[in-house]
């Protein structure tokens, strides 16, 4: 029924950790694994869905219930009929616990016409025929019904909470409990010459072990014929044939060759290849190991060879179930942890896989350096990334030394900090590699410690990020040059004020220098005071005359951009000086209100003109359709709570009443001719420098404020 | 140099009104290279506050000036001056602003930079005109 699996991911998860009667499909990191209930009916042995199936299973029942029964029936002292192994019980419980309850009845109704065969072959009355299977099946029926209660399905014995469950359930409760009413149905129908407790020691015993040998036997190899098969090397079939080939020999010398008067220290014999079987293969190497070793040793016992033999039946019934159950039990328990842990060891495996997969996909580095242990690990993405070999021992000190040079102190303080603070540590840096190439990386990490408190293993994961680091570089060029572009915009829109602004001191050097020539022409007396005075004014709007154009090329400068300590009043100031004539000509005035002493702000000085030009220049739009006499420009200055704001308040038409925010927009502009870029590029200046740009509707107006952080005092601490 | 004109003008000084001081300083200069009494003015103001008392002939006028434009002050001058003559010096070459000027009474409307030569000029230019219109 392997076909019928919808394994739905490349690997079916088989941790068998899920709660009992869970019906949704499970997911674990991001890999579906099968719907349970599929996956558990085809381990099932019956399923009524598929009939040829069904009968299958009930002809195998039926087998194996009669031969079980001729197997134990072969198992007694003879003549005494001693029973030392009871199979019938234990199979019947295997097959109930590897088949869904619904179709238990079937399992019943098929190891019924058996058991009649069997009994009756040995000349039972049919009374007790009946009677027997009645408490049987009773055994086998609370046996199964607690295991499936207590344990997950499918019940299988590769962890401990099963084998525990199971030894206490199948191979005690079950035949305590069944075997009372057994004893009582062998009394009631006067059946032997044992009395009612004989009875119920002897069926205890033998059922007992039985369910402790053949019943996990069944279980481990029925129970996984339908699981993924999996390669298996051949190395692993020899050492099993050994194995098999040692055990049968020991099995043969121990139980059947030797002498009852041989030391019962060899009885110990087996133990090694015992645990040989348990660790290497597992439940099914244990299994198949105790039940070998079990019917030589009841073979022995019950054809007078070995060391069991020297004793009355009954007692040497008693010894040999002893052993054999001594030694079951541990080694059920280490076969169930050996697998537990195999599976553990699997599950992380398959972990550290997907993880390596998954951070080999995103490119990311990630590493381990376990200090206890003196070991380390990095994926493949992150050795090729920092440059290490293959089996390179990773430490701080080789990590730093790839960081670049410049970098290297503040990682290192980071790390340090991480360390000491016991907090995850997160930063960008540069990795110098080998070919002298640069990459921009950001990396995460922490220090993890172990129950006394120190540090036991530092696990990191680092991401290259020199595409977007050059990316944004890119993007940040690109707003530069938007930004002198739309400052270019403004000086074009400004000519005729700046024109003005560059006449006015060049008609006075005119003027003056014309003034001199005629003075000194003219023959006229003038003295050398009011000559040089001439010659000062000249030279002052000569000044003038440069400050302007010195202004404007600083304005539309292409170029990084450079921040600096940076006195918002005086770009106030510059700025009123640029657009004078401009705001003369558009008869309207400007009223400041400047705080008195202002911190400096951190910033470039062309951009900070840049934004109150634009907000100026949207001030004197905004205020075209209104009468000079209203016509007024409000600029104030504050700080408070380390920020530095500068309001520019017009009396014009306000904002748009739907949305204010839309004048920030790209190309969003209420003029015909207007690009709409000013109050966009203004707003995404004043964020690149940490602060924020925000417009409100008055009454009469609106008012645009920029708020900056203030730069720290010398006096005040700048480590914060 | 001293102009045809200059004794006509003697104790009646052209005036001069430009919010730029150095324009104002330097335009006066050289007035008085050429033999002229000037009396300058930075704000509108104190000009017609001068010419509540005073009548000088001629003003040489700037028109972008922020506390008054050029035209209010030609509007109030021919209220209280109607006689004295006007040449406007700006750099706005506006040709409405030009046409209003002129309709005020504006006898010039030049364009900033202007020529000393042609400054002086045009100022002896209009005062002649003024002369040959006086009364003998």
């Amino acid at each position: 029924m392997a076909g019928e699996e919808s394994i739905t991911c490349r690997h079916a998860i088989t941790t068998g950790s899920w709660p009992r009667g869970m019906e949704e499909t499970r997911e674990e990191n991001g890999w579906r694994a099968a719907s349970t209930p599929q996956l558990r009916r085809s381990r099932e042995f019956v399923s009524l869905e598929n009939p040829g199936r069904l009968i299958g299973a009930a002809i195998l029942i039926f087998l194996g219930y009669f031969f079980g029964a001729q197997l134990g029936f072969a198992l007694t002292f003879k003549p005494h009929p001693v029973s030392v192994l009871w199979p019938p019980n234990s199979i019947l419980l295997a097959a109930l616990l590897l088949t869904p309850p619904r179709t238990w009845w079937l399992v019943l109704l098929a190891a019924f016409p058996a058991h009649c065969l069997v009994e009756l072959q040995s000349h039972v009355p049919a009374g007790m025929v009946f009677c027997w299977f009645i408490s049987n099946s009773c055994e086998a029926l609370l046996s199964a019904a607690l295991i499936r209660y207590f344990t997950e399905e499918p019940t299988r014995l590769n962890r401990l909470h099963n084998v525990a469950v199971f030894c206490c359930c199948g191979a005690f409760v079950g035949p305590f409990l069944s075997s009372f009413l057994d004893a009582a149905f062998v009394a009631l129908n006067h059946w032997g010459g044992d009395t009612y407790w004989e009875v119920w020691r002897i069926r205890v015993s033998s059922n007992a072990l039985a369910a402790i040998t053949i019943t996990p036997l069944i279980l481990a190899w029925a129970g996984t014929a339908n699981a993924p098969r999996q390669a298996t090397s051949r190395v692993v079939l020899l050492e099993a044939g050994v194995l098999a080939m040692i055990l049968l020999a020991l099995g043969f010398i121990l139980f059947d060759w030797l002498t009852p008067d041989t030391d019962v220290a060899l009885l110990y014999a087996p133990l090694p290849l015992l645990l040989w079987a348990a660790i290497r293969f597992g439940t099914r190497g244990a299994t198949a190991a105790i039940a070998t070793i079990g019917l030589f040793a009841v073979w022995g016992a019950t054809h007078g060879h070995g060391p069991f033999v020297e004793h009355p039946a009954r007692e040497s019934a008693l010894y040999v179930q002893i052993f054999l159950s001594l030694i079951s039990f541990p080694l059920l328990f280490l076969a169930a942890l050996t697998e537990e842990r195999k599976e553990t060891e699997d599950v992380l495996r398959e972990r550290e896989e997907r993880i390596s997969l998954a951070a080999g996909t995103a490119h990311l580095a990630l590493w381990t350096i376990d200090f206890k242990r003196g070991r380390s690990w990095m994926n493949g993405v992150g050795r090729d990334l920092f440059g290490f070999a293959p089996n390179e021992q990773l430490s701080r000190e080789v990590f730093l030394a790839r960081v670049h040079p410049e970098d290297r102190e503040r990682v290192s303080d980071a790390i340090d900090r991480a360390r000491n603070a016991s907090q995850h540590f997160e930063i960008e840096y540069r990795l110098q590699r080998e070919s002298g190439e640069t990459r921009w990386l950001i990396s995460r990490g922490r220090y993890t410690r172990n129950s006394q408190g120190q540090i036991s293993e530092l696990l990191g994961v680092a991401l290259d990020v020199t595409r977007q680091v050059s990316a944004n570089l890119e993007l940040r060029q690109q707003q530069q040059e938007l930004a002198r572009l739309s400052r270019i915009a403004v000086m074009g829109e400004l000519t005729a004020s700046l024109a003005h602004e560059l006449n006015q001191p060049l008609a006075a050097i005119a003027s003056n220098a014309a003034a001199g020539k005629r003075f000194l022409a003219g023959g006229a007396s003038i003295d050398p005071t009011s000559f040089r005075e001439i010659l000062d004014d000249i030279f002052t709007d000569a000044r003038r005359a440069g400050s302007v154009i010195h202004g404007i090329r600083q304005f539309i400068r292409k170029g990084e951009e450079t921040r600096c300590s940076v006195s918002l009043d005086g770009v106030i100031e510059d700025v009123l000086q640029l657009l004078h004539s401009d705001l003369v000509n558009r008869a309207t005035s400007v009223q400041k209100q400047i705080s008195v002493s202002l911190p400096a702000v951190q910033a470039d000085r062309v951009q900070m003109q840049q934004v109150l030009i634009n907000l100026i220049v949207n001030s004197l739009e905004a205020m075209q359709e209104v009468a000079p006499e209203r016509r007024r420009i409000i600029i104030s200055s504050d700080h408070s709570n380390g920020l530095v704001r500068v309001a520019v308040r017009d009396f014009g038409v306000g904002l748009p009443e739907d949305n204010p925010e839309n004048v920030f927009n790209h190309f969003f502009s209420t003029k015909a001719e207007g690009m709409g870029m000013g109050l966009a590029i203004a707003r995404s200046i004043v964020e690149a420098h940490g602060g924020e740009l925000t417009a409100e509707s008055l009454s009469d107006g609106s008012r645009f404020s920029f708020r900056l952080p203030a730069k720290p005092s010398v006096g005040q601490s700048t480590s914060g | 140099m001293s102009r045809s004109v200059t004794p006509y003008l003697n104790g009646s000084p052209i005036a001069l009104l430009d919010d730029d001081s150095s324009v104002l300083k330097s335009t006066g200069r050289l007035l008085m290279s050429a033999g002229w009494t000037v009396e300058p003015f930075l704000d509108p103001q104190s000009f017609l506050s001068y010419v509540r008392t005073n009548h000088p002939r001629l003003l040489l006028l700037d028109m972008s000036m922020p506390l008054m434009h050029g035209l209010e002050v030609q509007e109030r001058l021919r209220e209280v001056s109607p006689r004295t003559q006007v040449i406007v010096l700006t750099a706005k070459d506006d040709p409405i602003l030009r046409s209003r000027s002129i309709k005020l009474g504006a006898a010039r409307y030049l364009i900033k930079p202007v020529e000393d030569e042609e400054l002086l000029s045009e100022i002896e230019a209009v005062l002649g005109n003024v002369l040959k219109a006086q009364p003998a």
